[in-house]
């Protein structure tokens, strides 16, 4: 009998092997019983591991594309040049466009003539602030010129997920500038409804002139405040509305839904009302998404993290009382206690996950029990 | 939209279209052309078609939902930044696993993935109930596949998932990993071997059903 095949079954199963090989094991399959119940089970392993369901948590998979959406608008590694390339650019268009955009309802943007104030300096503002439309709809007479500014680009250094998923909570808290995400998603619902939705990503630049005036027809006012705004950011926005493109059905009804289930909540209201920045129920809804997303960014690498972190998830847990995400805060509150207890087994920590856990237990169709207890289980 | 719950979220990962080098279709190929022209609301579809697949891949590998949650962003965002060199004429699919495989890796072998690395993972979790024909015996042997799926090294579990999941030759495998094809053979025979044998207890049962599944 020839040698069993030993490592090459697998590859024999896969028909990765030569066919010499091939030949080889075939051959010596017919006369070795031992080996052919080994590939039958080598087989079976792969289809008993593709039967194992991969569970996300309730309504991930529902959020996750406004997340990556929010990412893509606001590279967190765009060389900083074209921020000022971008406001170089917006300058030229300021001194073409304003003119027809004065005499067209300035109020519109109101939004980010709230947001400007947090903003310390132009130098310091990362390219995140970057009204997020003009970074991926450019005007053509924008994008020809500096078609490479306001992109994405693509990042050079090979693996820096790692760090910047680390850093992602420090450098985009500060960095974001939540209106503009705001003024993007309305500007875009009401695009949807102005534009056809054939209506090509980049116009040409006497359409975009056009489109600059026709666009705020179906605009509303909704601040008082649009004195303070700047030419420049009136044209960067102006410009870049009517190049917004046309909205996916699926992507309209979820930022939709969403905006409207958010201004529904009294106590996020209330939450968001403490920061006084914010004009429009919208941009509160965004401060809601905004500290999710750094909750979830947050490390725990030590037990005092991981305690702070299971706090600030409660908290945040108690302040969105309903839905997919409250539900997360909490299985998060239980297994970020967990957590601070491995670390530093804390008694208290203990305590609080136990106490966390069982509340959670106890609610009628805990959508994430199994999660829960899986974590639970791993105290004492 | 449904929304689907922790469980449906995992059949609808296995209802997802079969991998593998099939022509994309002519619809997937003008989004793609569109998201690639900064068309964000193209790139949206795009994500919501193949979050599920993606996420399958990185949890796979990483076994930790808030790790395969980076990483799945984190492939997107490569991947959109990337769009200009993909050729659309190639499937979508299993180009973004690959990268989400690639980073899901690199993330388990980041010294900070060391740090946090948590006692107890919980991405596979056995389904609890579930048909009548999932009995006792099935439950165990799934306890006991996420357990031994554990104790693989990522670097096995990625060349695991990539073969048996996304159903990648070696060669696309060696490549998305940046190693060798013998690497990958011996990697998948070690990862296979290893869950062949935490496994054998069960193996007669599930053969026997997978007979009986055919015969009906």
């Amino acid at each position: 009998m020839s040698s069993h095949p030993g490592d090459r079954l697998s590859a024999f199963l896969d028909g990765e092997l030569s066919a010499a090989e091939r030949a080889e094991v075939q051959g010596h399959l017919r006369e070795c019983a031992a080996c052919t119940r080994e590939l039958e089970e080598l087989g079976a392993v792969d289809a008993f591991a593709r039967e194992l369901p991969v569970e996300a948590p309730a309504g991930y998979f529902e959020e996750l594309p406004g997340r990556v959406r929010a990412r893509v608008r606001r590279p967190s590694r765009a060389p900083r040049m074209a921020l000022w390339a971008v406001a170089a650019a917006a300058a030229v268009m300021a001194v073409v466009v304003t003119p027809v955009v004065l005499v067209h309802k300035q109020d519109v943007l109101a939004p980010v003539a709230t947001a400007v104030p947090e903003v310390p300096a132009p130098a310091a503002v990362p390219p995140a602030t970057v009204p997020p439309l003009l970074q991926y709809s450019p005007p053509a007479s924008l994008a020809d010129t500096n078609a490479a500014a306001p992109r994405a680009q693509p990042v050079p250094a090979k693996r820096e997920a790692d760090a910047r998923l680390l850093e992602r909570e420090k450098a985009d808290a500060p960095a974001e500038n939540p209106l503009s995400k705001t003024q993007a998603q309305t500007a875009g619902r009401r695009d949807a409804a102005a534009l056809p939705p054939a209506a090509p990503a980049v116009a040409p630049p006497p359409a975009a002139a056009g489109a600059v005036q026709n666009a705020p027809a179906g605009f509303e006012a909704r601040d008082a405040g649009a004195a303070t705004r700047t030419m420049a950011e009136n044209v960067e926005v102006q410009s870049a509305k009517p190049q917004a493109p046309p909205a996916q059905e699926g992507a309209r009804e979820e930022t939709g839904a969403d905006a409207k289930k958010e201004r529904a909540r009294p106590a996020e209201r209330k939450l968001a009302a403490g920061s006084g920045a914010f004009a429009h129920p919208d941009d509160r809804a965004l401060m809601t998404d905004k500290r999710y997303e750094a909750l979830v960014a947050r490390p725990a690498a030590s037990a005092a993290e991981a305690r702070a972190l299971g706090e600030a998830w409660e908290l945040f847990a108690r302040d969105v009382p309903a839905g997919p995400r409250a539900d997360e805060a909490r299985v998060r509150a239980i297994e970020a206690a967990v957590r601070a207890w491995t670390l530093g087994h804390d008694p208290a920590d203990l305590t609080r996950a136990r106490a966390r856990g069982t509340a959670y237990l106890e609610m009628e169709n805990a959508p994430q029990a199994a999660r829960v207890r899986t974590a639970l289980a791993a105290l004492p | 939209m449904d929304v689907p719950s922790r469980l449906d979220a995992g059949r609808a990962l296995e209802a997802r279209p079969p991998a593998g080098p099939a022509a994309p279709d002519a619809a997937e190929a003008d989004l793609l052309a569109r998201a690639r022209d900064g068309n964000l609301f193209a790139f949206d579809e795009i994500v919501k078609r193949y979050q599920r697949r993606v996420y399958a891949t990185a949890v796979r590998i990483v076994r930790r939902h808030d790790v395969a949650d980076d990483v799945v962003q984190e492939a997107f965002l490569r991947a959109h930044q990337a769009l200009g060199r993909f050729d659309l004429a190639r499937p979508f699919g299993p180009w973004i696993c690959r990268i989400a495989a690639n980073l899901a890796v690199n993330h388990v072998r980041s010294p900070q993935a060391r740090e946090e690395a948590l006692p107890e993972a919980h991405a596979e979790t056995p389904v609890r109930g579930g048909s009548p024909l999932v009995g006792v015996l099935e439950t165990e042997a799934r306890t006991e596949l996420a357990r031994a799926l554990e104790g693989l090294s990522a670097d096995q579990r990625a060349v695991f998932v990539l073969r048996v999941f996304e159903e990648l030759s070696y060669k696309e495998i060696a490549e998305a990993l940046e190693i060798s094809i013998g690497t990958v053979m011996s990697r998948l025979s070690r990862a296979r071997e290893r869950l062949r044998v935490a496994l054998t207890p069960y193996l007669g049962a599930a053969m026997a059903r997978r007979v009986e599944g055919g015969e009906r």
